[in-house]
């Protein structure tokens, strides 16, 4: 059987070298597709790149595609197949984790080739473009750190941290602010400067826009505002004299370096330019002269102080810089803390010692220059509104008339005494009244002694005069009406019995000597018809002999009497408000209206608007404020009085 | 040993018998049928990848219609029968396309061979006056194999990497019948010219493996050949 097949295998070999053997190939000439690339720009971030999102973010693309048919155009996110809005993306970071996930682009286009590769697909523009995402949420994208604080130049400098994120490169800073009405736009192009001086920032309210511009297309501008207020406490102006006639204005220098202008009254004159914190004023009379709410200072006097930038040529009132709105007061003698408002003065001429009280506290200065001698508490005190008080310049003593008793307090404030007359009859302590003659003068109060045919009711009362050496009684008056008002002269020789009634209206005065009281003075007033006509009688203070009467109703008419020989000044317009025991010049009021006359009453030394005086010293203007602080001004007005 | 003893058994049998040895050569005319594996290559040209490329079919199986037979046998007084050789066929086919960025060529190749056995019987001999055969008229049939042999070659190469490859070659065989009447005339005692025509029947040779489901070719057929023969 080999044998056979080896026959046929021969046979079958021979003819298989005839094999058929045509080959043909059927060649094409086609040409060959242009060599062109698919581009996507995906906000100038390079295939494989990581982008971060901290917010919703927009994506922009530009997808450049070679000629042919569009086969495949797909967006998957970690292969979610997502579709993007008309040329952007857009993502949103969510939860509160970071997550990272791959955005995929597969773009494919069918250049329609007409070679086998071709047909195949083989060359196909493919573009295939991966970015890894990582989603940030909660991210702060806002600078950080924002403050301000004074350069080492003096000026405002205003900084802030450098954004850390990741692709957040800054590009450049703009910040927009405003001074004086004007707009002013600062752009910062290098991204590691984080800081900007504004040399302009000096006062008032300052507002910033700081807008962060990145390289990053994708990232938005931030945009944070950073707003501060510069200015003075109030109450920081302060006057200061600096002799007879000068003074001194001064307030703190303020926190960056500036320029200062000081204008009087609401947009009132400026008086003052310059660099320094203070100007001086040489000749207060002439500065003050014809400046409206000037002087005196201790009403309290609105003022404007300009504080500008420090390289301003010339401040100018119609300008829009910020001004510091303050209110100057004359020096404050004494300022408490939660004290009372009733300040109470009292002198002893002898040793030219001005005693001021206020509650428990005690001051002791001197009259001429203020200077503060010495100063205590009295716990021991009772504290009821009174009058006032009085210096024993014989005793050394203050004698403080009080509620059912009369407080004394030792000169040197370390000792303390209740008063109280041995009587029968009540007294009235808190009106009792001291002369410097150590004589107590004080009333009863008026009992119903007797009624009278028509049911009239009669009244007596008394005065008595107490020695206050000896507490023993020297003399006493009988008063007979029931609203009879006392009036005792500083040396407590005088004594003025009044009396306000449409039926009775007079005064009588007494001396009182080493016999007690005598008659020296009687005056009738004129009744007009039933109306009471009030009034008030006091004496000077110096020349006790000089009693000087007001009456109270329609903005009030004072004139003097001198009682040594009977004349009377002129009757003046005006509230007798009090007369220098040094001086014995007399002050009135009218309103706000303050004047400032001689002993005499004859010649007006001062005159001026909007200034309220309690008590006058030695020639020193003495008012009382309050306003969460209690506080005494004064205001020395020697220079002002007129010759 | 046993074939050796067999062959030499035969030699003496016919040198007994006075039998004759007959080798002889015929050429001619053969027909078949090839639609099939047209049809494959419409198949595989309509089909990925060659639709998609566009492969055009440069060659589509043409019949080779020239035979070659070579009979060995022994002629008995009216009969004779042997060995048949030939009947070779080759054809094939291809698909082809090629540009610059590549090539397809897918190419087929069927070749066959018949290898059987013979019988002819003379009913007919003309002889002249000296009793010399001039001609002789037979009938023959002749069973057999017709092996053919599938071969699928080719590649696919585009921008230098070869996707595809095509390499496969297949062996089967179908049974064969043929029937054919001719005439010999004797040119001299041992040399004879010789013409004849039939018909081969053949069971369609089938590649029941391929990757084309209709692979296959049918050898049945015409056949007419004539040729030259020696005795001895």
């Amino acid at each position: 059987m080999k044998i056979d097949y080896l026959i046929l295998c021969t046979i079958f070999l021979f003819f298989a070298a005839c094999e058929y053997d045509r080959d043909d190939v059927y060649y094409v000439d086609v040409p060959k597709p242009d060599d062109k690339e698919i581009i996507l720009n995906l906000a100038d971030f390079p295939s494989g790149a990581t982008l971060y999102i901290y917010k919703k973010t927009k994506l922009h693309y530009q997808l450049s595609l070679p000629e042919g048919q569009v086969l495949k155009k797909r967006f998957s996110l970690s292969g979610e197949e997502i579709y993007p809005m008309d040329g952007y993306f857009e993502f949103v970071p969510t939860g509160n984790v970071r997550t990272t996930k791959k955005l995929t682009v597969d773009i494919e286009v069918d250049p329609h080739s007409e070679s086998i590769a071709g047909k195949l697909g083989f060359e196909n523009y493919i573009g295939k473009f991966e970015y890894t995402l990582v989603f940030i949420p909660d991210a702060v994208l806002h600078l950080n750190n924002i403050v301000h604080h004074r350069n080492k130049d003096d000026y405002f400098e205003l900084t802030w941290d450098k954004p850390e994120l990741e692709q957040y490169t800054v590009d450049k800073y703009r910040i927009t602010y405003y001074h004086n009405n004007k707009t002013y736009v600062k752009e910062i192009t290098d991204p590691h400067e984080t800081g900007f001086v504004d040399s302009l920032a000096v006062f008032g309210a300052l507002y910033y826009r700081i807008e962060t511009f990145f390289k990053e297309a994708i990232r938005e501008p931030w945009v944070d505002v950073y707003t501060t207020v510069i200015e003075f406490p109030k109450n920081s102006i302060r006057f200061e004299y600096t002799g007879v006639n000068s003074g001194k204005i001064s307030w703190p220098k303020n926190e960056y370096k500036s320029r200062y202008a000081f204008a009087t009254g609401y947009y009132g004159d400026i008086v003052y330019e310059g660099e320094e914190n203070y100007f001086e004023i040489d000749d207060l009379i002439e500065f003050t002269r014809d400046k409206n709410n000037l002087f005196p200072f201790s009403q309290g006097v609105l003022y404007e102080l300009y504080v500008v930038p420090f390289d301003t040529k010339s401040i100018s009132k119609d300008g829009a810089w910020p001004i510091h709105y303050d209110v100057l007061y004359s020096p404050s003698l004494i300022t408490i803390e939660d004290g009372y408002l009733d300040f109470q003065i009292c002198t002893d001429t002898p040793t030219n010692r001005l005693f001021v009280r206020n509650g428990y506290n005690f001051w002791i200065y001197d009259k001429d220059d203020l200077k503060l001698l010495d100063q205590g508490i009295v716990d021991a005190l009772s504290i009821s509104w009174n009058g006032r008080i009085f210096c024993s310049e014989k005793s050394s003593l203050i004698v403080i008339p009080s509620s059912g008793c009369i407080e004394l307090v030792s000169y040197d404030l370390k000792n303390y005494e209740k008063l109280q007359f041995d009587r029968e009859e009540e007294l009235t302590y808190h009106e009792a009244f001291l002369g410097t003659n150590d004589v107590v003068f004080i009333k009863t109060y008026m009992d119903v002694v007797d009624r009278l045919p028509g049911g009239i009711e009669a009244f007596e009362g008394k005065l008595f005069a107490y020695s206050l050496e000896t507490r023993e009684l020297i003399d006493y008056l009988i008063l007979p009406n029931k609203n009879d008002h006392v009036a005792v002269s500083r040396d407590g020789k005088y004594v003025a019995i009044y009396y306000n009634s449409h039926i009775k209206n007079d005064v009588s005065v007494y001396e009182f000597g080493e016999n007690g009281f005598s008659l020296v003075y009687q005056e009738d007033f004129p009744v007009y018809g039933q109306r009471e006509d009030p009034k008030r009688i006091n004496f000077n203070e110096k020349e006790t002999n000089l009693m000087i009467i007001t009456f109270e109703e329609a903005g009030g008419q004072t004139y003097v009497v001198n009682l040594n020989d009977g004349t009377k000044s002129q009757k003046r317009t005006g509230l007798y408000v009090g007369s220098d025991p040094y001086t014995g010049n007399i002050v009135t009021a009218n309103g706000y209206y303050c004047s400032i006359h001689d002993q005499t009453f004859t010649k007006e030394l001062f005159a001026q608007e909007r200034t309220y005086v309690n008590y006058l010293f030695n020639n020193y203007f003495f008012t009382t404020a309050h306003g969460g602080v209690s506080k005494l001004h004064y205001l020395d007005i020697t220079n002002y009085l007129e010759k | 040993m046993r074939k050796y003893i067999f062959l030499t058994i035969a030699l003496f049998c016919s040198g007994l018998l006075q039998a004759q040895l007959t080798v002889g050569y015929s050429g001619g005319y053969s027909s078949y049928d090839t639609e099939a594996m047209r049809s494959m290559m419409r198949s595989i040209q309509g089909g990925p990848p060659a639709s998609i490329i566009g492969a055009k079919n440069v060659d589509n199986f043409p019949a080779q219609n020239i035979i070659h037979v070579i009979d060995i046998g022994y002629l008995f007084q009216q009969h004779e029968f042997g060995l048949k050789g030939g009947g070779y066929h080759s054809t094939g086919g291809k698909l082809s396309l090629k540009d610059y960025s590549g090539e397809y060529a897918n190419r087929f190749i069927v070749n066959g061979v018949r290898a059987g056995v013979y019988y002819k019987y003379y009913f007919f001999t003309y002889e002249n006056r000296r009793g010399r055969e001039l001609f002789s008229f037979f009938g023959e049939i002749s069973p057999g194999i017709f092996m053919t042999q599938f071969k699928n070659r080719g590649f696919f190469i585009v921008n230098d990497e070869e996707l595809d490859r095509f390499d496969k070659m297949f062996n089967t065989s179908s049974f064969s019948l043929l029937s054919q009447i001719g005439t010999k005339y004797y040119i001299a005692e041992n040399i004879n010219i010789h013409i004849s025509m039939g018909y081969d029947l053949v069971s369609k040779a089938e590649w029941e493996e391929s990757a084309y489901n209709s692979a296959s070719i049918n050898w049945s057929g015409v056949r007419f050949t004539g040729g030259v023969g020696f005795s001895f």
